[in-house]
């Protein structure tokens, strides 16, 4: 599904120049749970924002489902993004302005789905995590793991074929985190492919396969499984 | 303690630039506007101040009934004025002019043209305008006496001294300089280069002092300090009857204070309904209205701002500050913008001023020396103020420490609700000034291109005399043969001036009530063919025709009042003479472009009294090449005056001054308050879309389009401007049609106006939120994210 070959990302400032992305290789076939860990700053974010094609690499190849995307245009990004991707953040990244339901709605409005399309997959996704009766509640009024699994619900409520979660339960305590790492887990077994961001040894348990990066670059692959 | 506040005031005001740049600028230009307001009002109110006794000088106003409807304007007869000094002690003077006139003094080979009337003795004890030369006691006392404004000397004189020095008016008799006064000031009411007393041969001056039936003079009076003025009217009215007992015209005088002659002079059924006065109000509001738009400005900006200081009342909370010091402290930093605003806005004035000047055709000078400028002014920085600051520094200064420092804090949303409605009352007041301006252009043109009845384009008018009436078929003859000119008739007034109104002639079988007044001009020989006018049925006066001295043509709206079934040949009576009717005309344009046209008879010129010689071109001549040959003529057969000539067209068009100064200046006054509202719409929606950022950045990663992005911002804004739309659309529709309702041909307001606005009102709110969100949809939403 995602075939990654030599992709540099340089970040200038005025004076620093920060290599984020050195050169480096990745391959998640469909159906793969992945886990990638390494240390502060050592461009974890970075390949994540590239992977979901809210960033541009400076060089290098990027292969889609098949397609070299690599030079891909702004709204060429936006229309494969919002078709096959979802984001789960560390911070949740709710709007405060919208309800549950609201938000979850949110993407199924940016594809085109008509009002009872979109009634009908919010519906289905907000009981699936167990979110029914909360829908009309605003964010600031959920509990932080509530929250995760709004975001989780909104992530998954377009039937992506790839989710990319950085740091999910890195706000969360050890039994809301482990709910999310459930959750994300039977999505996986359901068939989403996950590239997932995280610190943690016992999260990282969740996935196939464990990416480690230094520097910029992946030091070994560990399969798991 | 102040001067700490100011200087923390003032690190604020730099600390953040672009919003004090907005800030200031929005209030400078409201000022400014009000400003220019404030003097065009103060020089409205100037008007006659100069004048001495301002207080207890007074003008005679008569209204007489004819035809049921009643008419008022200044004319009293000749002997009223005498009347009432001699009879009645609580009048100082009273004395009266003639209307001015046009008429040519020469100094040997200096001649010019100047305007000027006749007046009683006492004219100059009443109107105290200041001699620069001579004695005002005296000075128009004698017959042949003349007193110049110093410029006519000037012009006439050069720089010689004009006192006791001969000047000869309309090439015929001669009158001795007694008295030069300083030009009129631009605010005086009356308006001469020159007067001369009343001069009548002892024949005429039988006839005249006991003629209490024709009324050609004003009438002016003073009284004593402290006179009962209604008392006073009804002793002029009683005054007058036993003089003239057999009064059918019910004619019944007032008196209008001289405070009243500029702005209050128009009257209706009788009483004044205003004039001028009712535009002083107009710009009196819209000055208001252009000040709260931008005040509102501030406090939308400012309360805006203030989530971004919420921090800094926090800490100065808990490090012991009371709310009323913090009150004070936001209040100061408004106080301080208003400042600087009033500074730049007098700098603009000072700046713009001549150009202003031109436009309203005064000469305003900024006001320094006077007192009351100041006034006004310290009142419009401390209304100023007031109104933007203390809202925004309560509201600042009611946060909530504990929230504040804990990072919990948001802005309530109670505040938006304000604030919405102050930029829609912004945006109501601009649609209103912009529609009122387009619909008082429409208006304009619409009385512009009305069928005047005649043809105004190339057709020359120049003032006749009696050696010009002398020699007028010689004149006509010399002009034809130049072969630019295609037509030549004589008129008694100039095409777009009504000088004569009296009583419909009698007609055989007319009604016992059915009298009504007439307009009235002498006009010759192939009048219709000059000016174009139609004729209905019969015929245009004939040359050389002798019966033609006792015909008469009627316009349309006379016939239609007499219900004289096939006119041509009748005959009616006339001041004791009978007429017979030769023709029936078009209706032509002469007085209001805004009226309808009133009845009018056309009688045959005779060489009593000189009056215009029109002249039409041939089609295609060019002016500038017929103008010289006409010249010519007339200066070998009228060497004793200058030759000047108007197009009637250019005279028409001056009939627009009023209504195009208010139209020129509502533009102005719309475009400016429509330009505030954009700079205060634009710093809302940037603070706006800075609140939405991370918003956006998600919508964005989920999917949204740069378009939908700012959809979704444009929608909040869209909708406040429409709501003021709506709001403002009947507001409008009744101001307009009030104002239309003034004029009897009037244009009927169109739906278009409104949605035209409406349409550009929401284009340029659509543009605003599109050029400042763009930056915001484009940004990476990437970069968003992570900075949070
Ligand atoms: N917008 C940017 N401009 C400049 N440098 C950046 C930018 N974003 C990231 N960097 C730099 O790129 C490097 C990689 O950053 P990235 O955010 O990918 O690290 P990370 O592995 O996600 O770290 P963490 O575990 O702390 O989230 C860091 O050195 C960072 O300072
Ligand atoms: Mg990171």
């Amino acid at each position: 599904m995602i075939q990654i070959k030599q992709l540099k990302k340089v970040y200038r400032t005025d004076e620093v120049e920060t290599v984020a992305l050195n050169a480096i290789n990745l391959m998640v076939e469909k159906g793969e749970f992945v886990a990638i860990m390494g240390p502060s700053g050592c461009g974890k974010t970075t390949l994540m924002n590239i992977l979901g094609l809210l960033d541009e690499p400076d060089s290098g190849s990027f292969i889609f489902n098949g397609i070299e995307i690599a030079h891909f245009s702004e709204s060429q990004r936006v229309q494969l993004r919002k078709q096959n991707i979802g984001f789960v953040f560390q911070n949740f990244n709710l709007i405060d302005e919208l309800t549950v339901y609201e938000n979850v709605e949110l993407p199924l409005i940016y594809t085109g789905h008509k009002s009872s399309e979109r009634k009908k997959m919010v519906t289905e996704v907000l009981e699936r995590m167990q979110l029914m009766h909360r829908r009309s509640h605003y964010p600031q009024q959920l509990s932080g793991g509530q929250q995760q699994r709004v975001a989780v619900a909104r992530a998954v409520v377009n039937k992506p074929a790839l989710i990319l979660a950085d740091e999910p339960t890195g706000n969360l305590d050890s039994k809301n985190g482990n709910e999310v790492m459930q959750l994300l887990t039977e999505l996986n077994e359901q068939g989403t492919t996950i590239v997932m961001v995280t610190h943690s040894e016992h999260d990282a348990k969740y996935s196939h396969r464990i990416i480690r990066m230094l520097d910029g670059q992946t030091i070994m692959e560990n399969i798991l499984v | 303690m102040i001067i700490n506040y100011l200087k923390i005031a003032f690190r604020n005001l730099l600390r953040q630039k672009a919003f004090s740049f907005t800030n200031i600028l929005g209030l400078s230009i409201g000022l400014a506007c009000a400003l220019f307001i404030v003097m065009w009002i103060l020089d409205e109110f100037s008007y006659d101040r100069f004048f001495k006794n301002y207080d207890t000088i007074y003008s005679i106003k008569v209204t007489r009934t004819f035809d049921n409807t009643k008419n008022t304007d200044g004319a009293v007869a000749y002997p009223l004025t005498n009347a009432i000094a001699e009879k009645i002690p609580q009048v100082k003077y009273a004395v009266e002019s003639t209307y001015p006139s046009s008429h040519v003094l020469a100094f040997n080979e200096n001649k010019i043209k100047k305007t000027g009337y006749q007046v009683s003795a006492n004219f100059f004890k009443l109107f105290t305008f200041p001699f620069l030369q001579g004695n005002a006691a005296t000075a128009v006392t004698d017959p042949n006496s003349v007193v110049l404004t110093a410029a006519t000397a000037q012009a006439l004189f050069g720089n010689h001294s004009p006192l006791g020095k001969l000047v000869t008016l309309d090439n015929q008799q001669t009158y001795k300089v007694t008295g030069v006064i300083a030009d009129i000031p631009h605010n005086s009411t009356l308006q001469f280069d020159f007067v001369i007393p009343y001069s009548f041969s002892p024949e005429d001056y039988q006839h005249v002092a006991n003629d209490w039936v024709n009324a050609f003079n004003l009438g002016y009076i003073e009284v004593l300090p402290g006179t009962n003025i209604a008392a006073l009217e009804k002793q002029i009215n009683q005054l007058y009857k036993q003089n003239n007992p057999n009064d059918d015209a019910k004619t019944s005088y007032l008196l209008q204070p001289m405070s009243e002659w500029r702005l209050y002079s128009d009257f209706k059924d009788g009483k004044n309904v205003g004039g001028m006065i009712d535009y002083v109000h107009l710009f009196s509001i819209i000055a208001v209205v252009i000040l709260l738009i931008a005040c509102i400005n501030f406090m939308n900006l400012s309360t805006a701002q203030a989530e971004k200081r919420a921090k800094e009342v926090g800490v100065r909370k808990t490090l012991g500050s009371d709310r009323a010091s913090l009150v004070f402290q936001f209040f100061m930093e408004s106080f301080l913008m208003v400042c600087i605003a009033f500074v730049i806005a007098l700098l603009l004035v000072y700046l713009l001023l001549p150009s202003f000047n031109l436009m309203v055709d005064k000469q305003i000078k900024l006001p320094f020396a006077n007192a009351k400028f100041w006034l006004y002014a310290v009142l419009m920085i401390v209304f100023t103020a007031i109104v933007a600051g203390i809202y925004p520094a309560v509201y600042l200064s009611s946060f909530n420490a504990a929230t504040v420092l804990k990072g919990t804090f948001k802005a309530s949303n109670k505040l938006l609700a304000p604030r919405k409605l102050l930029v829609i009352g912004q945006f109501a007041a601009s649609f209103v000034l912009i529609v009122a301006t387009i619909i008082v252009y429409q208006q304009i043109q619409h009385a512009r291109h009305r069928d005047l009845g005649y043809n105004p384009n190339d057709l020359i008018i120049v003032s006749s005399s009696p050696e010009l009436d002398n020699n007028y078929e010689v004149l006509k003859q010399q002009l034809l043969n130049t072969g630019v000119v295609d037509a030549v008739t004589r008129t008694t007034s100039p095409m777009t001036e009504i000088w004569n109104y009296s009583p419909a002639p009698d007609w055989p079988g007319r009604p016992q009530n059915n009298n009504f007044i007439v307009s009235a001009m002498a006009v010759g020989s192939d009048f219709a063919k000059t000016t174009g006018a139609r004729m209905i049925a019969g015929r245009d006066f004939k040359e050389g025709s002798i019966a033609d001295s006792t015909g008469i043509i009627y316009n349309k709206a006379a016939m239609d009042k007499m219900n004289l079934p096939d006119p041509i040949g009748k005959q009616v009576k006339f001041f004791g003479k009978t007429f017979t009717i030769i023709g029936v005309m078009d209706n032509i344009v002469m007085a209001s472009p805004y009226k309808q046209v009133d009845p009018m008879i056309m009688l045959f010129y005779d060489n009593k009294r000189p009056g215009f010689v029109d002249i039409r071109l041939k089609n295609g001549v060019q002016p500038q090449n017929a103008i010289p040959k006409i010249a010519a003529i007339y200066k070998t057969l009228n060497p004793a005056y200058p030759f000047e000539y108007k197009f009637a067209d250019d005279e028409f068009n001056k009939k627009f001054a009023t209504e195009e100064l208010i139209g020129k200046l509502t533009n102005i006054f719309a475009s400016i308050s429509i330009f505030i509202c954009c700079i205060g719409l634009a710093g809302l929606v940037s603070f706006s879309i800075q609140k939405r950022f991370k918003e956006i950045a998600i919508r964005k990663i989920l999917g949204a389009s740069v378009w939908q992005i700012i959809e979704l911002i444009a929608a909040d804004f869209l909708k406040l401007v429409a709501i003021a739309i709506v709001i403002a659309i009947p507001i409008t529709w009744w101001l307009m049609n009030g104002w239309l309702n003034n004029y009897t041909y009037h244009v009927t307001i169109q739906p278009m106006v409104f949605a035209l606005v409406a349409i550009v009102m929401l284009l340029i709110t659509l543009i605003i939120v599109g050029l400042n969100a763009r930056n915001a949809a484009t940004t990476n939403p990437a970069t968003v994210i992570k900075s949070e």
